[in-house]
């Protein structure tokens, strides 16, 4: 791979503490991404795949290990330093689409912007608009995220989560809750929109469908990479 | 319009029986703020004219040099000037050179040079005890506002008339236009014609007070020249003690304010204002426990989307805001309302002085309300600290384990 890396992990651990008992989750998770791959990540269920992409969108902290992205170690960074980050770099796109129920389909996909920017911006409103439009949904622009059906809704969080460019997109089933055609659908929209933006995906996954869709395919098993 | 305020704005329309709910709380608890303002407002106003509104504000008397000299303290002084004054008076010798410049004063409404003494009324058989006050013709109204307490005749005083409280008439029998006769402590006896009557409300004054003038009185006192006091009333009564303690310095004489004479209508008004400030504190309390519970609600209610927004880049700071800018709103919005509604519901009330015996003295212009709106923002924001700060430490990873 010619194109620099856009993450670089290694040696991360995650284990969970309750008490006494200690569940360790990842043991030692060596992985990088180059920019605009489009990567599956694959592995039986309770193998740890949520647990790590919610550390590499910086939701959650790993126990050891290093956490590099754009050149930027992350594992010492504040928490302020790490929201400011995952809201300029990461976008998310989850399993139950998690948008704003009492914001339309536009405010939801601005909302990064507005994050940012502390107001929503004319500028802002536009790249929203062609981004809902690129994901077919022109017509949904000023409907509350309650009133779209789950694929809709799915592709208002594909929209939103591109809204800031992130150099990294972590989607968990994206297609998990949707019916065949949604889940192709959503799936060539991010196929698309990867091709045409130098953004790198990481999609986890159990449908083989999506893994074949995607360049690469990293396998999580037992905690680690196999 | 900064994002945050859109996204709280946006919070509080998404229920909006609730937060319609909330905010008539908020404005109820602000209206009894104002009504509890005005009350006491309206009440002291009321007790206060009912006291100074017939007395004299200030009193101009002699210095009583061996009162002073015997004093051992200000308890004993009052008893000793009390019984010498009513056997031997001391007189305001140079009096006249004083009451130009007193009258003179911006803070002083009116004054009343005056000569009093005591002595009985006779009508037949009857007799009965009267205080009478010598006054200048045209200041008769002047302390007592005897013109609009008329209950018969006229306030108009020549030599030869008199002027009644009108318990004291019914006890003698008379009635305006009669004869009565009057003699006075030093043994002097006189006829006046009853000009008028009056009820005041005041039993010192309805029952025992007659007013003549100031020639007939300095006939019947034996006092040629000079004044046994002066009474003054002020624009505001509130400033008697500072304006007795000027006049005092100024002419060396004795200037006794109301309030001297008035310490437990003060304690009272004191005891009030304390009472109507516990309300009003109990009602900003009834506030912040409201808000403070329908945000932490909120903040529990909505941890998912705060996750969420979290994920998408919100700072624990911006997500306090939102319920900060929530609390302030409603407070704002409560606060808006309830002075809005207190005014409107207690300008019909007319002003606490002609309040009836019947009616509340509400004083629409003591409602505090720039305070009460100002307190309700505060404490509606105060009290959405806790929840805000709640809704801060929620972790962006529970947006996964939804
Ligand atoms: N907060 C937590 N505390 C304790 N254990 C946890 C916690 N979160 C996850 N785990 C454990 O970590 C393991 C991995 O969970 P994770 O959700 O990452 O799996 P997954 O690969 O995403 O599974 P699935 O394919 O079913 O979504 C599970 O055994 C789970 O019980
Ligand atoms: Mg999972």
């Amino acid at each position: 791979m010619s194109a620099a890396p856009v993450l670089v992990v290694s040696d991360l651990v995650k284990t969970f503490r309750e008490g006494a008992v200690e569940t360790p989750v990842l043991k030692g998770v060596n992985m990088t991404l180059a920019e605009g791959e489009l990567c599956a990540l694959l592995g039986p269920s309770g193998s740890g795949k949520s647990t790590l992409l919610t550390i590499l969108g910086t939701l959650a902290r790993p126990t050891s290990g290093s956490h590099v992205m754009l050149g930027r170690d992350l594992t010492s960074a504040s928490d302020a330093e790490l929201t400011e980050f995952r809201n300029a770099h990461i976008g998310f796109v989850f399993q139950f689409h998690h948008l704003l129920p009492d914001f339309t389909a536009l405010e939801n996909v601005v909302f990064p912007a507005a994050l940012r920017d502390g107001r929503e911006t004319a500028r802002a409103r536009d790249r929203a608009r062609e981004l809902l439009a690129r994901v077919g949904l022109e017509s949904r622009v000023d409907y509350r995220a309650t009133q779209l059906s789950g694929g809709q809704k799915q592709r208002v969080a594909i929209a939103r989560a591109l809204m800031n460019r992130p150099e990294l997109v972590l989607a968990d089933e994206p297609t998990g809750s949707l019916d065949k055609d949604s889940a192709r659908q959503v799936l060539d929209l991010i196929a698309e929109i990867s091709q045409a933006e130098r953004t790198s995906y990481l999609i986890s996954t159990h449908d083989d469908t999506v893994a074949a869709r995607c360049r690469r395919q990293v396998r999580l098993d037992n905690g680690a990479v196999v | 319009m900064p994002f945050v305020l859109k996204v709280a704005f946006r919070y509080l329309t998404a229920n909006k029986s609730q937060t319609a709910l909330l905010i008539s709380g908020v404005a109820v608890g602000v209206f009894v703020f104002v009504f509890m303002s005005a009350l006491i407002g309206g009440l002291a106003v009321l007790l206060v004219q009912r006291t100074v509104g017939n007395i004299s504000h200030i009193t101009i008397e002699a210095p009583d040099a061996d009162a002073d000299a015997i004093a051992v303290d200000s308890h004993i002084r009052q008893l000793l000037v009390r019984q010498r004054s009513s056997a031997q008076r001391t007189l305001l010798r140079s009096a006249d050179a004083f009451v130009p410049l007193i009258e003179a004063m911006s803070e002083v409404k009116a004054i009343s040079p005056q000569v009093v003494g005591n002595g009985f009324m006779l009508r037949g058989e009857r007799r009965a005890a009267v205080s009478v006050t010598g006054v200048e013709p045209d200041k008769v109204t002047a302390i007592a506002d005897l013109g609009s307490r008329l209950t018969a005749g006229s306030t108009e005083l020549t030599s030869s008339n008199i002027v009644l409280g009108q318990k004291l008439a019914d006890d003698l029998g008379v009635r305006v236009g009669q004869v009565v006769r009057l003699r006075s402590d030093r043994g002097i006896e006189r006829s006046f014609l009853v000009g008028g009557l009056f009820a005041v409300g005041v039993e010192a004054l309805d029952g025992r007070a007659a007013f003549v003038s100031l020639s007939a009185a300095r006939t019947l006192f034996e006092i040629p020249q000079g004044l046994s006091r002066i009474e003054v009333k002020l624009n505001d009564v509130y400033q008697a003690d500072a304006i007795a303690r000027r006049i005092a310095a100024d002419t060396g004489l004795d200037a006794t304010p109301w309030t001297a004479n008035n310490a437990q209508l003060l304690d009272g008004l004191r005891a009030q204002a304390s009472s109507g400030n516990l309300i009003k504190a109990f009602a900003l309390i009834t506030i912040v426990i409201g808000v403070a519970s329908a945000l932490s609600l909120s903040t529990y209610r909505r941890r998912p989307e705060i996750g969420i927004m979290r994920a998408m880049g919100a700072s624990r700071g911006f997500v306090t805001l939102v319920f900060i800018v929530q609390g302030a709103l409603i407070g704002l919005i409560g606060g808006l309302l309830g002075t809005g509604l207190g005014y409107a519901a207690l300008a019909p009330f007319p002003p606490p002085e002609l309040t009836g015996s019947a009616g509340l003295p509400i004083d629409v212009r003591q409602g505090a309300y720039g305070l009460a709106l100002l307190l309700t923002v505060v404490a509606a924001t105060l009290a959405s600290i806790l929840p805000s700060r709640s809704a801060a430490r929620v972790e962006p990873v529970t947006v996964i384990s939804q």
